[in-house]
């Protein structure tokens, strides 16, 4: 489909503005990551945080899957799939992104193994049922709105605070991989979907099908910080002070492994 | 052993002293928020809001004075009961900062958190700022013991205070508690929800509240929060003030009457957030309006907290 010149000067505004909206979203300005640079976390702190982060990294993959089965035309599935190439590992040494997750995990003290065996603040186990949920049962436009500029968009800005944490905390550039490839993908990813999404931000219901997406998750993201913004600052507190002097509970938490064992996630023929 | 220190910690307030993080001193009341969001653009708005709150309450804050004067009042009501502890006060957003004064202190210690109810971004919080102190000592001047003070939201000292502050301020629109005609908002600080799923803020407000109101005998209260950023797209505790101070109206009441029992100093939530925005709610509403004053250093709870830290001390 070509545009006129005014429908993609129209669809350029769109997303320029949806660009802002994420940029200034209290998800993607959350105080835990606008601290990074004015009030150094510790290695510890980043454990914790690696051990709430690392169950969305190793999912983000199978909502972006899911997603691109219900993609309705070839651009669509296009940007889907070269994002995903990526995230197998396409330019990061063939070692897809949940692999490169867990060096960082152990650089920051996490035993090989141990992965999966962390309670998880139940914001996590949200931000992931959430995404299934979208990648599943929305729209395809409000499942692109989530995992394009929800995550593309966003990405970058919060990494980028992360990333200065990360070394102010003593972090090798080797151990923080991760973190710093994002920089430079996520933007790539950022730049094709744009272009991607340009032919279906010409009508406005369209429009507010990606942006309702994108929002649902910065929502889902501004939870999933403070939920470890929780996890941190209690898990600091047990680490150091008597026991029960926390304010917090972990009770009822559950670990990755064990969702796991309850999620079953399948894309079948329904007749 | 001998516990020779107690550690007061606290949130804090801008002072007039400066943090030295700019050339050209922003003012310190923009430090301080600034400092709260971490220097970022995406909550550049909301930093000028709360920073413009400050400014109109003169640019400074008095809960660093008041939280020192609590502190000094509670060493004093220990030394009456014969425990010669030396208070030290420190904070998580402000000089002297808890992790700096963690350094100063002689030997085993005791910590009270200034939080009257508990969840993790205020009491763990600043606890973890006692760890961050704790991590930095050489080890051979790591305490052999530490105490964390009891919380204290429904002890009968602190109950006590608010009640009578509750009462004074009823007095002084001629607001009988007693009657429905007399709306009583207890209001606290609204949390975003997360942080709520892991502990029991909600409920300990609630007890606070009931018990106060219990004390005052109101016949019409409700509890309220107040302070949640606007620019938070998520759920915080409510009901928020403004619609409580609605209900109250719709449920009889001619006058308002709020008090701050989620706050222990008059610091610029309970005379900006209560005392200017929800007297301009009332004020819309027609109803007059009362703001309590915070416990600040009534002997009620100064007496309170040194039971609490004498409970712990039998413990050290």
């Amino acid at each position: 489909m070509s545009l006129t010149i005014e429908q993609e000067q129209g669809a350029r505004k769109f997303l320029s503005d949806l660009r802002e909206e994420i940029r200034n979203h209290a998800g993607v300005g959350h105080s835990i990551l606008g601290r990074m640079k004015t009030d150094p976390r510790s290695r510890f702190d980043f454990k914790v945080l690696a051990g709430q982060h690392f169950p969305l990294v190793g999912n983000f993959t199978r909502y972006m899957e899911l997603l691109l089965l219900n993609a309705p035309d070839s651009e669509a599935k296009c940007w889907l799939a070269k994002v995903l190439v990526d995230e197998y590992g396409e330019r990061s040494d063939g070692e897809d992104h949940a692999e490169h997750y867990k060096k960082f995990m152990h650089a920051a003290g996490h035993n090989p193994g141990d992965e999966d065996c962390i309670p998880l603040h139940p914001e996590v186990v949200s931000f992931i049922r959430e995404h299934y949920r979208i990648s599943t049962e929305e729209p395809f436009l409000v499942g692109l709105g989530a995992l394009g500029p929800g995550h593309e968009w966003s990405i970058p800005a919060m990494f980028e605070l992360a990333v200065g944490g990360l070394r102010k905390a003593g972090f090798a550039e080797s151990e923080i991989a991760y973190w710093t490839m994002h920089l430079d993908q996520d933007a790539d990813h950022g730049a094709w979907l744009e272009e991607a999404l340009v032919k279906y931000c010409v009508e406005d219901g369209n429009r507010e099908l990606i942006r309702k997406g994108a929002l649902l998750s910065l929502d889902a993201r501004e939870r999933f910080w403070w939920g470890v913004t929780d996890k941190i600052v209690a898990e600091s507190t047990r680490r150091n002070l008597p026991p029960g002097t926390s304010a917090t509970s972990e009770q009822g938490q559950l670990t990755l492994r064990e969702l796991r064992k309850t999620w079953h996630i399948e894309a079948r023929l329904k007749e | 052993m001998a516990v020779t220190d107690l550690m007061i910690v606290a949130f804090g307030g801008p002072t007039e002293e400066c943090c030295e993080k700019h050339v050209e001193c922003p003012g310190q009341a923009f430090c301080f928020v600034n400092g709260i969001f971490g220097d970022n653009p995406a909550r550049r708005a909301r930093v000028d809001e709360v920073v413009a709150h400050y400014k109109e309450l003169g640019g400074f804050s008095r809960f660093n004075e008041i939280t020192e004067a609590q502190g000094a009042a509670l060493q004093a009501e220990l030394a009456k009961r014969g425990h010669d502890l030396r208070v030290t006060v420190g904070y998580d957003h402000w000089m002297p900062r808890i992790a700096d004064q963690v350094g100063k202190l002689r030997g085993d210690f005791l910590v009270l958190v200034m939080a009257p109810h508990q969840s993790s971004i205020s009491w763990d919080a600043y606890l973890r700022r006692v760890t961050e102190g704790l991590d930095r000592l050489d080890a051979s001047r790591r305490p052999n013991w530490i105490g964390v003070v009891d919380p204290f939201w429904n002890k009968r000292g602190f109950i006590d205070a608010l009640a009578e502050r509750v009462e004074a301020a009823a007095s002084s629109i001629g607001a009988d508690l007693t009657n429905s005609t007399t709306g009583l908002v207890l209001s606290a600080h609204a949390v975003p929800l997360p942080v709520v799923k892991t502990s029991k803020y909600v409920e300990q407000i609630r007890e606070t509240a009931e018990l106060v109101a219990s004390k005052v005998g109101a016949a019409n209260w409700m509890v309220g929060y107040q302070s949640a950023p606007g620019d938070s797209k998520i759920e915080w505790t409510r009901p928020y003030l403004d619609r409580v101070i609605v209900e109250l109206k719709e449920s009889g009441a001619r006058r308002i009457v709020a008090a701050p029992v989620g706050f222990l100093c008059d610091n610029v939530e309970v005379l900006y957030d209560l005392g200017i925005e929800g007297a301009a709610v009332a004020t819309a509403y027609d109803l007059p309006f009362a703001v309590a004053e915070a416990v600040n250093t009534h002997s009620a709870f100064i007496a309170q907290l040194a039971d609490n830290v004498e409970a712990r001390l039998t413990h050290a």
